[in-house]
């Protein structure tokens, strides 16, 4: 699967969510969406589930930051 | 993860934390309006009848009232704790919050004691079903962040406060229950340093780069502050020996000291340089904590009463600004927040009516700017009337009630725009 990144630190509530909200809509079948943020996104996440989307985080506690992925399950 | 996920079924409304926000500016309102009545005497004393309903006005009525509802908003959202019924909870606590304060305040200012026992129980029951609702929901979360461990630490203050609080009115209601003045300190030291500020250290650790596009604080700075300040608070208020509690009190001030320089280097330091009028409050706020601790020291040295003038640096400078300027952000968010989630989840589809306007726009950007202004000429009057008392008081009430007024406006406007885009 190919890998979008996007850094959305540094942005300003809601700009983050609008942000990745735009690049999933534009995501292809093949394509997972990486995020870097500097906190969980925790409004973002009954999106996902209401839209069907399938997430992972992790945490560099070193750089201070959450790594979200996101992508489609195949039907 | 978090087995008790946010859900939009549980995520608070719209009206579980604003009804808290619009409630903020009418008490400020309140007490300018009992700063113009008894103006002459009220910055004579700290133990007047109107300079204690004042002083509970903005510790309660302002300061509090908005940290617990900042707190239903930030408790699912920020830190992934979902209070069971919170909107339910929320109302109860609002409306017992703001009845027990009125009463409170009233009771202190005419003297009448049945009124400031009403106040008191009814404070007493609404932090305790709040303070209960949050442990028990934490301890319900599977993920507990730093932010979380430092909320518990500022709850077990405010509990603590009340509880002080609690005797303190007994003695002040009832001649056979005799009152240890020294405990006001106390009361006031878990009030300030416990509630109020150990709640602005941990939960900065999430606004600052959230909405200020700050860098984050260093690893386990905010936790680690938190505790040595609290520890620091058990310290000076139940120590035995006069010099461990003096040596702790110094000590509180360098923690509380060390934040605000690393809070407004990190200010200065920012990512976005556009002016942002909520950074001037949070300067404002830094910088009248420091003096407050400056003036501490000095007050401690040369044993003059300053306790008034420290009290309005700490209250009006340094509370009620940094919670002024955040209520800029969070209520603009959530007006957002409400009107974009259906749409976004295709509840709602999308037209002309719930067109969701930029979060820059709920509020009016010079609107925000005249009414900063007019907060910090009334913050320069409150403390000039402070230090030299007579007429300056009655410009003080003047801009503090001009001041709050256009907050309660700029405030019903977002709401209004809420209602019209809906």
């Amino acid at each position: 699967m190919n890998i979008r990144s996007i850094d959305v630190r540094g942005m300003e509530p809601p700009e983050p969510l609008e942000t990745i909200l735009d690049n999933l809509e534009s995501l292809a079948a093949d394509e997972k969406l990486e995020v870097t943020h500097w906190r969980e996104p925790l409004l973002l996440y009954p999106i996902l589930e209401e839209q069907g989307w399938k997430k992972a985080i992790s945490y560099n506690k070193n750089a201070q930051i959450y790594l979200i992925t996101i992508w489609k399950p195949a039907t | 993860m978090n087995k008790s996920a946010l859900s939009f079924e549980n995520a608070p409304g719209l009206w579980t934390p604003v009804r808290f926000f619009m409630t903020v500016p009418v008490f400020a309102m309140l007490a300018a309006i009992v700063m113009l009545i008894d103006g002459g005497e009220l910055f004579q004393s700290r133990w007047l009848p109107s300079t204690l309903a004042i002083t509970h006005i903005f510790t309660l009525g302002f300061i509090s009232m908005a940290m617990l509802g900042a707190l239903f908003q930030m408790l699912p959202v920020v830190m992934g704790v979902i209070i069971p019924n919170t909107n339910r909870i929320a109302s109860i606590t609002h409306s017992g919050f703001t009845l027990g304060v009125s009463n409170l305040v009233v009771g202190f200012w005419l003297n009448h004691h049945g009124l400031l026992n009403t106040g008191m129980v009814l404070i007493v029951a609404v932090i305790v079903l709040f303070v209960a609702s949050v442990f028990w929901s934490i301890n319900k979360t599977t993920k507990i962040q730093n932010t979380l461990h430092v909320v518990r630490l500022a709850l077990l203050s405010l509990s603590i406060t009340v509880a002080i609080g609690v005797y303190l009115v007994a003695g002040y209601s009832f001649d056979t229950i005799l009152i240890d003045r020294s405990l006001t300190d106390i009361h006031a030291g878990w009030g300030i340093a416990g509630w109020i500020i150990i709640l602005l250290i941990g939960i900065s650790e999430q606004v600052l780069p959230m909405f200020l596009s700050t860098k984050p604080y260093p690893a386990r700075f905010n936790i680690r502050l938190s505790y040595v300040l609290f520890s620091l608070l058990l310290l000076i208020s139940f120590s035995p020996w006069a010099l461990p509690s003096q040596l702790s009190l110094f000590a509180a001030s360098i923690i509380i000291s060390t934040y605000c320089g690393k809070t407004l280097h990190m200010l200065h330091k920012r990512h976005s340089r556009r002016f942002d009028i909520v950074v001037r409050f949070w300067q404002l706020s830094l910088v009248s904590l420091l003096l407050a601790f400056a003036l501490t020291i000095y007050h401690y040295f040369i044993s003059t009463d300053f306790s008034v003038l420290i009290a309005t640096v700490v209250l009006i400078g340094f509370a009620c600004s940094v919670i002024n300027g955040m209520l800029y952000k969070i209520v603009p968010f959530l007006v957002w927040l409400h009107l974009r989630l259906p749409v976004m989840t295709g509840k709602v589809s999308p037209s002309e009516k719930n067109h969701t306007p930029n979060v820059s726009k709920v509020i009016n950007k010079k609107s925000m700017l005249v009414q900063f202004w007019l907060h910090l000429l009334a913050t320069v009057l409150c403390i000039i009337s402070a230090v030299f008392k007579s007429y300056w008081v009655y410009l003080a009430a003047t801009s503090l009630f001009a001041s709050n007024a256009l907050l309660f406006v700029n405030f019903v406007l977002a709401i209004k725009l809420y209602h019209a885009h809906r």
